[in-house]
């Protein structure tokens, strides 16, 4: 009976602490969120006003502060047995239950008496017993109001707060362009540790140095930059810059004698152009994928055989001498075939953007014309193809190829044209907006172009319907030239280009 | 005695007061109290309240020996303690000490403000002492032993205000208040009709002395949690806050006498233990007289009451 009773008591003190606590961390909670409320509201003030990049952060911070100011708080504030005794005693219990439990372990004669009599009015008043959560209901809603206030304007727009947003993508850019810069680095001082273990020409190191002393250059442009667009350009600057590099290393590695070491300059080129020699087929590179190989042109077509020059005829007898009739003219050696046109560069694969589109554009274009050849012999044209691949957001492929096909009618031999494509892509960066321009050969340009020339300014593509040909299309020079030049003007207006090139482009096409 | 028993007996001797003192219920509980406690109490009220019937009916109930000694300006200490006289027998002379109405339970001392300080003094000492010594000679006085010392708010003149240090030798001081009209018109009939044989019930005793003793002995058991000594701490060292009205706080010996007192009114409510109430209720009689109000209060008219109870605004018993 005794420890029943002793377990009545304790379980109402129990349940009087639990509530205590619980109403000390609401208290808490919404003093500490009413405090934090006002700093963060007066930061939110101040950044009407002031350009403070991570407003966002910093309140949040702010409110968390707040929070775990509570947490602490109510875990320091636990409390004891002897205040959910007196918070009992409130409800007109004359400090039984705290005089009770105070006696509990003490050996008097009155101690019995105390919780007996503290348990029969507890028991008496047990369903007046109300501890309230709130302790002070005012500050629930306070609190509600201040936290809505504090989340409602950070919604409010200002010039400020639009030069802030502005700073922080800029920050995000340029970290990716240094980070791009890093890369490029670590990249030519990994060739140049490799190449130095191999007794390297000193004209080479010295050009990788210019390399690393021109992106130490770039990095400092980049980190100087405040706004986001003036970091894109500097970024477009470093694409531009890098695909220089690597054209130079490419350079390099096909002039180098030594194999190993031309190995080594050609992974570190394909490296700064974005593609990893050591990546499997189908792995995308970090940016958009690389354009695919333009395809070998095709086997120019066997010429056929001339046809024999038909026997003169006999001259007849018995007429006075007539010329013997001229022998035909050998028919002409049918034209060689054509060779094909080298197939499309494949698009380069549009890098994913942020919503994993791609995009890619490709064009091709292919002039190919068959010369006639008296000697009945056929040549197969050449042709030249040229892919051009826009990448969308994030990458930039681009394919040439090109064939030539010769045939020559006496051996009915056609050598196929050789191919060659390239592809190309960004070099690590998932965030490149920019467009490349492909700067085509000049219609006219007897040097560059092989086949028919129409005189009108025009290129003429012939059609012809062979099993191993098929159906081009008619496409007005004048027309591709102006999407172009509408590409490359959209590209300019947008400051998609490094500064430098605006004028290169605008004389460009300034010039047709 | 158990508890039960006490509370029962002492509900019993509160009864057998009220057939003889009609109304001051807070007054009687008080003196009840200030016995229960074992002090001494300062009784202020005009004259003809009933004072002295009251103290004669209490110690009627309780079977105490009861003296009253009506303090004079000519009073000697002598008058009040005894004296020794010269008596002559067979064997010859020698002196013999007459002991004096101070010995008794209960004395009740009669506008003690009018006697001289020097005789208020031996009277204070013998409360203070509970003892009397005369030609160096110790005497023990009666136990239990109380005072109640009356003083005339009004007729100042001619009196000697007992000083600070030996008011506080009194556990509480009681304001007697003219009774309401119910009370006085039953005061009346009772004193002053003729009454039936039903009517007529005088206090009888119910207790001993001895059994007074074991009730105060229960009463010093009564529990004290910590957080009503330090509300009680808190009260007393509130005194001494700055503050206009008050030039001298109260002593320790007041947080001892506002225990005691408290302590006896839980008994007297059937509690085990001393409550924040206890306190707020008991505080007034006991600091009353042991505050020294500023000249600002004085000239005011601010009462110690009102001190008090702006005290204890100030300071509300400790909450969860």
């Amino acid at each position: 009976m005794k420890q029943q009773k002793e377990g009545y008591l304790e379980s109402k003190l129990r349940w009087a602490k639990g509530r205590l606590a619980a109403g000390g961390f609401l208290s808490a909670l919404f003093a500490s969120l009413l405090m934090a409320s006002a700093a963060a509201f007066l930061l939110e003030i101040l950044s009407l006003f002031m350009v403070i990049p991570y407003l966002s952060v910093y309140v949040c911070l702010i409110m968390a502060a707040g929070v775990l100011t509570a947490v602490i708080f109510s875990v320091v504030k636990m409390p004891s047995e002897k205040q959910a005794a007196l918070a009992l005693d409130a409800f007109g219990l004359g400090e039984r239950v705290v005089t009770a439990l105070e006696y509990r372990d003490k050996e008097r004669q009155l101690a019995p008496l105390l919780s007996e009599d503290a348990e029969k009015h507890l028991r008496q008043k047990e369903g007046e017993i109300r501890i309230s959560l709130l302790r002070k209901p005012v500050m629930a809603p306070g609190a509600a109001l201040a936290v809505a206030a504090v989340i409602a304007l950070l919604f409010v727009p200002s010039p400020a707060r639009e030069k802030a947003r502005d700073l922080r993508e800029a920050e995000a850019v340029k970290k990716e362009e240094l980070e791009k810069v890093e890369k490029a680095e670590d990249v030519i001082e990994k060739l140049e540790d490799e190449l130095a273990k191999q007794n390297p020409d000193p004209e080479m190191l010295a050009k990788l140095e210019q390399m690393k002393k021109e992106l130490a250059a770039q990095r400092d442009a980049i980190r100087k930059q405040k706004g986001s667009e003036k970091v894109q350009k500097e970024g477009d600057k470093l694409d531009f810059r890098l695909d220089e590099m690597s054209a130079q290393l490419s350079d390099m590695a096909s002039a180098e004698e030594n194999e190993e070491q031309a190995q080594q300059i050609s992974g570190a080129s394909q490296k700064l152009a974005g593609e990893d020699p050591e990546q499997p087929e189908g792995q995308m590179a970090q940016g958009g994928q690389e354009g695919q190989e333009g395809q070998e042109g095709q086997e120019g077509q066997e010429g056929q055989e001339g046809q024999e020059g038909q026997e003169g005829q006999e001259g007849q007898e018995g007429q006075e001498g007539q010329e013997g009739q001229e022998g035909q003219e050998g028919q002409e050696g049918q034209e060689g075939q054509e060779g094909q046109e080298g197939q499309e560069g494949q698009e380069g694969q549009g890098g994913q953007d942020d919503q994993g589109q791609s995009q890619g554009q490709g064009q091709s274009q292919g002039d190919g014309d068959g010369e006639q050849s008296q000697d009945e012999q056929g040549q197969g044209q050449s042709g030249n193809g040229e892919g051009q691949g826009e990448g969308g957001q994030e990458g930039g492929g681009s394919g040439n190829g090109s064939g030539e096909g010769n045939n020559a009618g006496n051996d009915s031999k056609g050598d196929g044209g050789g191919g060659s494509g390239s592809g190309q892509s960004d070099f690590g960066s998932a965030t490149n907006k920019r467009d490349y321009v492909s700067v085509p050969n000049k219609t006219g340009d007897d040097e560059n172009l092989t086949g028919k020339n129409t005189g009108d300014g025009n290129t003429d593509m012939a059609k012809a319907q062979n099993g191993l040909t098929w159906e081009g299309e008619h496409v007005d020079g004048s027309s591709v030239m102006g999407e172009y030049r509408k590409k490359a003007y959209s590209g300019l207006s947008r400051g998609q280009y490094p500064t430098g090139m605006a004028d290169v482009i605008k004389n460009y096409f300034d010039g047709f | 005695m158990d508890w039960q028993e006490g509370l029962e007996l002492l509900k019993e001797c509160r009864e057998q007061i009220g057939k003889e003192i009609v109304g001051q219920e807070d007054i009687v509980d008080q003196i009840l109290m200030v016995i229960l406690s074992g002090g001494n109490a300062l009784l202020e009220g005009m004259p003809g309240l009933g004072k002295t019937r009251l103290v004669h009916t209490i110690s009627h109930v309780f079977d105490l020996s009861f003296k009253r000694i009506q303090f004079t300006p000519d009073l000697m200490p002598q008058d009040i303690t005894g004296t020794s006289v010269l008596l002559r027998n067979e064997s010859g002379t020698e002196f013999s000490f007459r002991k004096g109405p101070i010995f008794a339970n209960i004395v009740l001392a009669d506008e003690i403000n009018r006697a001289t300080p020097k005789t208020q003094s031996a009277m204070l000492e013998a409360m203070q002492e509970a003892t009397v010594t005369e030609a160096g000679k110790t005497y023990e006085l009666p136990r239990p032993y109380f005072v109640l010392a009356t003083q005339n708010p009004i007729e100042t003149e001619g009196t000697y205000p007992l000083p600070e240090a030996q008011l506080d030798r009194f556990l509480c001081k009681l304001n007697l208040t003219f009774p309401a009209a119910e009370d006085l018109k039953k005061i009346v009939y009772l004193t002053e009709c003729d009454l039936e044989e039903g009517e007529k019930s005088g206090a009888k005793t119910v207790c001993t002395s001895e059994r007074l003793c074991e009730l105060m002995d229960l009463v010093r058991k009564v529990a004290v949690a910590e957080p009503v000594m330090d509300h009680l701490a808190e009260l007393c060292t509130a005194t001494h806050d700055k503050n206009q009205y008050i030039r001298e706080g109260v002593s320790p010996r007041a947080a001892q006498s506002l225990l005691r007192m408290a302590r006896a009114r839980a008994f007297m409510q059937g509690r085990y233990n001393v409550s924040f109430e206890d306190l707020h209720t008991c505080v007034y009689p006991v600091f009353r007289h042991r505050l020294v109000l500023s000249f600002d209060a004085v000239s005011r008219g601010v009462s110690p009451d009102s001190v008090i109870e702006e005290i204890l605004k100030n300071h509300p018993a400790t909450k969860a």
